[in-house]
């Protein structure tokens, strides 16, 4: 089954094939989680951002990393994670000064900055952390600490370009609070591209390195050329 | 979808013990208490800070939460006292209350037990009614607390909090409630960020002593099992797919 191919069937009847179809039907409301969990949700927009079809996975895979770093939160300990070279790291919460330099045609520029966090956040092209995909399909563990197989950003063939991944501002829907990160992928490759996993990747300020929180395989997602995969992860917490 | 559960969860194990250390009984229940102002903390992390991006191209806005006295603050991803070498946490391992007591600082934070019984709304900021640290009649002399680290036993991964607490006062006192408050590093500034009703609640006598360990667990992958469903068709039509 490929997503371009799916559409909803109660509106076939209704809906001329050529169109694609906003999909914006309530869910049911059903209580089926405690604790924080994740969800994992997949938008396929055409060419004309026009959504084709949309889906949503719990997100199965929070990683020991993220729990390592939840742990030094709460308990105010140094346990250790592994980054994304696969080095062993003491995720902390710290704050640095750093100085940012550049040169462009033979000219330096520099200027100082203040960073902190393990940022989910990432400016577009930047394929380092934030949401990342690719067409790895070895299984999840929890020591997992990278995609098994990443799609680089970029224009050209394999290659898919990221877009600004932001961490939006939380909402309460009366007993839920969530709060979630959105990234866009434009498949200017040429070619229909193959997802098949999914990862979240924040930025650790403390260490300087990228540390993985989350992994998922969802079945194969087939992104024509020219179209855009919206991803959004949503860390969930419900009463 | 039914029963599914992935994430991040908890349960709580609670031990009333006489004067004696005896095992009065013990309870493993389902604890089930995050609360908005963890969903905050989480959000300002993810965020962080970065002053040049902030401000020449996309702003970071962190968001707030509330404090166990009902203020509106800023949980911020760095240490306000010295941020260049230390890390800041909120701190759910209180010392026994009394050290606290002697070194000048707060005791309502770390394991709280209360005596209220109004269920808990995601906006929850506070215990209901929480019995502060002390000796006698609405009072718990609250003790140290005890942490293990992460430890994965091939399906999940946990870590406990542990904390006891003894009933000084003369009479039988009530717990119906439970709550884990975090301790802003340096600020003192105290969050709730779980909250659960005890149901039946404790009633402890005299001088007995309440073991509450909270488990902090994460299933965690190999768990490939996930549910797809499309906004198309009905929620129990979605389907499960094993990878």
């Amino acid at each position: 089954m490929t997503w371009i191919n799916q559409r909803p069937q109660a509106l076939n009847s209704s809906i001329a094939p050529s169109l694609s179809v906003r999909l914006d039907k309530p869910l049911k409301k059903k209580r089926i989680d405690i604790g924080i969990y994740s969800r994992l949700r997949i938008a396929l927009l055409d060419q004309t951002e026009k959504l084709v079809v949309e889906k949503e996975h719990d997100s199965h895979s929070f990683l020991h990393n993220f729990i390592v770093m939840l742990y030094n939160i709460l308990t105010n300990q140094l346990a250790q994670a592994t980054n994304i070279n696969g080095s062993a790291v003491t995720p902390r919460l710290q704050r640095k000064t750093v100085t940012v330099s550049y040169e462009v045609e033979g000219k330096t520029t520099s200027y100082s900055k203040t960073i902190a966090g393990w940022q989910a956040w990432a400016l577009k092209e930047d394929d380092s952390h934030g949401i990342l995909i690719g067409k790895g399909t070895d299984t999840v563990t929890p020591y997992d600490y990278k995609l098994a197989d990443q799609i680089p950003n970029g224009i050209g063939a394999g290659k898919m370009l990221y877009l600004d991944c932001v961490v939006k501002t939380h909402e309460v829907l009366g007993d839920i609070a969530r709060v979630a990160i959105e990234r866009r992928f434009v498949n200017a490759s040429g070619n229909t591209i193959t997802v098949t996993e999914f990862g979240l990747a924040v930025y650790d300020v403390s260490s300087g390195s990228v540390i993985m929180i989350i992994r998922d395989l969802v079945e194969p997602i087939e992104v024509p050329n020219e179209y855009v995969l919206k991803v959004t992860y949503s860390l969930v917490v419900q009463v | 979808m039914i029963g599914q559960k992935t994430l991040i969860t908890g349960y709580l194990v609670v031990e009333l013990k006489d004067r004696l250390g005896r095992s009065l009984r013990r309870d493993v229940r389902d604890f089930d208490p995050f609360v908005r102002n963890l969903i905050v903390i989480l959000e300002n992390i993810l965020k962080g800070v970065d002053t040049y991006v902030s401000e020449k191209i996309m702003p970071i806005t962190l968001s707030n939460a509330t404090d166990v006295e009902g203020n509106s603050f800023t949980p911020m991803p760095y240490s306000s006292y010295n941020p260049e070498w230390t890390h800041q946490y909120w701190n759910i391992v209180a010392d026994a209350g009394d050290v606290m007591l002697q070194r000048g600082e707060p005791t309502d934070w770390g394991i709280l037990v209360g005596y209220g019984e109004s269920e808990t709304t995601i906006n929850f900021w506070s215990l209901e009614n929480p019995y502060p640290h002390g000796r006698g009649a609405g009072y718990m002399n609250y003790l140290s607390t005890e942490v293990t680290p992460p430890e994965f036993d091939g399906s999940y991964v946990k870590f406990t909090v542990k904390r006891r607490i003894v009933n000084d006062a003369e009479a039988t006192q009530r717990v119906s409630e439970v709550g884990v408050v975090g301790r802003e590093m340096y600020t003192w500034r105290r969050v709730l960020i779980a909250r659960d009703l005890l149901s039946p609640p404790i009633d402890m006598p005299p001088a007995s002593i309440l073991e509450v360990t909270i488990v902090i667990q994460a299933l965690l992958a190999p768990f490939n099992i996930y549910t797809a469903f499309d906004y198309a068709i009905p929620y129990d039509q979605s389907v499960k797919h094993t990878l």
